[in-house]
């Protein structure tokens, strides 16, 4: 798996990484039992500060993404027979269906963007 | 005698130079004097002719320096020896350095005119298939060292300051190879064999380094305990041990250097890494993104400092405070060495010191 790290982007880069893990996983690039680099791993490897990576991993183990073990490491633990939604989530898409309907666009509108950009992943 | 065991110390340090620097001119990582370039690069004659030029500056200002180290025995007095050799030590530290840089610019600026770079110097891309696996020479064999160097204990006490010194030095050899190396993948192009296989030498090089040096403090320790009483045996043993961890160490450097030659002497056709922004002249690596102080040089087996952490900007001073001081260290020393005696008469004593002894 690519992990991109931009510098220069508002997005905070734990997040950066945080998204690009549940991206990976919703792509089925990352599936279940996949081991992933250590923190320290990815810190070498990209200059960025373990205490970082750390806040990441924390932050994907507390979503139930990922899980670790002393011994094997950090690995995906999510399963999709096990998938749920997470209530985080659909406030998330709440305000998202706020800003389009104010950026002017209908419900039909917004339906079709959805299945377009679902499309789009899918490729 | 002595003379010339300082001039062997010293007089071989423009040749080291040169010889790491001639060799920066072979394509290894498609680096080249610093400089990142394509494959096409080792065809083109601009390169060809400045790295020619480059070369023949290297040669010129080594020979001038080891001229000029034998030059210091024509100074009268040993005092005065030592004194134009410390000074001779600051050029021969600086001036090696001045053809590379200029060679680095030059480079640059054909880089740039042909549009050879492509750097994203805000982006970092991280293969997770290629991160190396840490496996770590275990520290028993540091501890081994490290009770060896204590060995000397056993039948001589005389030394107790050396061998703790040593001691503490291969604790801080084992500290240096665990703490301070960075792990990240050696990565040249998009070929995810040769990006391991070279973290592999990288890495394997590095704890021999570490390793050989640590056996040597320990060497030392046994060597200076073998004869206590007798002072020149002492510094022949010293001096055999010192030269003989100069060429491990110049040894393992060249042997990293030699298989990423041979092993990237193909690379840089397709898509190649390329970070020459992140380093001023390409020896001296500045970049505010990287979290690291410390960060594996690109060519070698070598470490340098991040000028843009705070703590790499402290060694930098640090280095360069060592560096222009030595010209001065032998005057102070010599206006203490040679100080007056001094008689102070008490009520009921004469006491007479030279320097910070008193009689």
């Amino acid at each position: 798996m690519l992990l991109k790290f931009d510098f220069k982007s508002e997005v905070p880069l734990y997040l950066q990484l945080r998204n690009q893990i549940v991206m990976g996983i919703a792509e089925g690039e990352l599936q279940y039992g996949y081991l992933l680099p250590s923190v320290r791993s990815i810190a070498d490897e990209s200059g960025i500060n373990t205490m970082t990576v750390s806040k990441a991993y924390q932050l994907l183990k507390q979503e139930g993404y990922i899980n670790t073990d002393r011994r094997r490491g950090t690995s995906v633990c999510w399963k999709k027979e096990e998938a749920r939604l997470p209530e985080e989530t659909v406030e998330n898409l709440r305000l998202c269906l706020a800003e389009l309907r104010l950026s002017g666009l209908e419900n039909d509108e917004i339906l079709r963007l959805c299945e377009k950009l679902c499309e789009e992943e899918k490729k | 005698m002595m003379r010339f065991i300082m001039l062997l110390c010293f007089a071989p340090i423009p040749a080291i130079m040169a010889a790491l620097y001639l060799n920066e001119t072979k394509f290894k990582k498609n680096i080249v004097v610093g400089v990142t370039l394509p494959y096409k690069a080792r065809s083109d004659a601009d390169v060809l002719e400045k790295l020619s030029r480059y070369k023949k500056e290297s040669i010129i200002v080594c020979a001038v320096l080891i001229m000029s180290a034998f030059a210091c025995l024509l100074a009268k007095g040993d005092m005065n020896f030592v004194q134009a050799l410390m000074r001779w030590l600051l050029p021969a530290t600086i001036l090696p350095n001045i053809p590379y840089v200029l060679c680095n610019r030059d480079l640059k600026k054909i880089k740039k005119s042909r549009g050879w770079g492509f750097e994203d110097p805000d982006k970092v891309i991280v293969d997770t298939r290629t991160i190396p696996e840490m496996k770590w020479i275990s520290p028993l064999w540091f501890l081994l060292a490290l009770l060896i160097s204590l060995l000397p204990f056993i039948w001589e006490g005389g030394f107790a300051l050396i061998y703790i010194i040593d001691a503490v030095c291969i604790i801080s050899f084992w500290f240096s190879y665990r703490w301070i190396y960075r792990s990240k993948a050696e990565k040249v192009d998009e070929n995810p064999s040769l990006t391991d296989t070279l973290s592999r030498i990288r890495k394997r090089n590095w704890g021999r380094m570490w390793i050989i040096l640590a056996y040597s403090m320990a060497a030392l320790n046994v060597a200076v305990s073998l004869f206590p009483a007798d002072p020149a045996m002492l510094m022949v043993m010293t001096l055999v041990i010192s030269l003989a961890i100069v060429a491990a160490v110049i040894g393992v450097e060249m042997s990293t250097r030699a298989a990423q030659e041979k092993l990237t002497r193909e690379s840089g056709k397709g898509i190649y890494l390329d970070d020459d922004d992140k380093w001023i002249w390409g020896l001296f690596y500045y970049n505010p993104s990287d979290y690291h102080c410390f960060v594996n040089d690109r060519v070698g087996t070598g470490m340098t400092a991040n000028l843009a952490r705070p703590a790499g900007k402290v060694l930098a001073v640090l280095s360069l405070v060592i560096i222009f001081s030595l010209p001065f260290i032998m005057p102070v020393t010599n206006t203490v060495l040679n100080k007056a005696p001094e008689l102070k008469l008490g009520e009921t004593e004469l006491v007479s010191s030279s320097g910070r002894t008193e009689y």
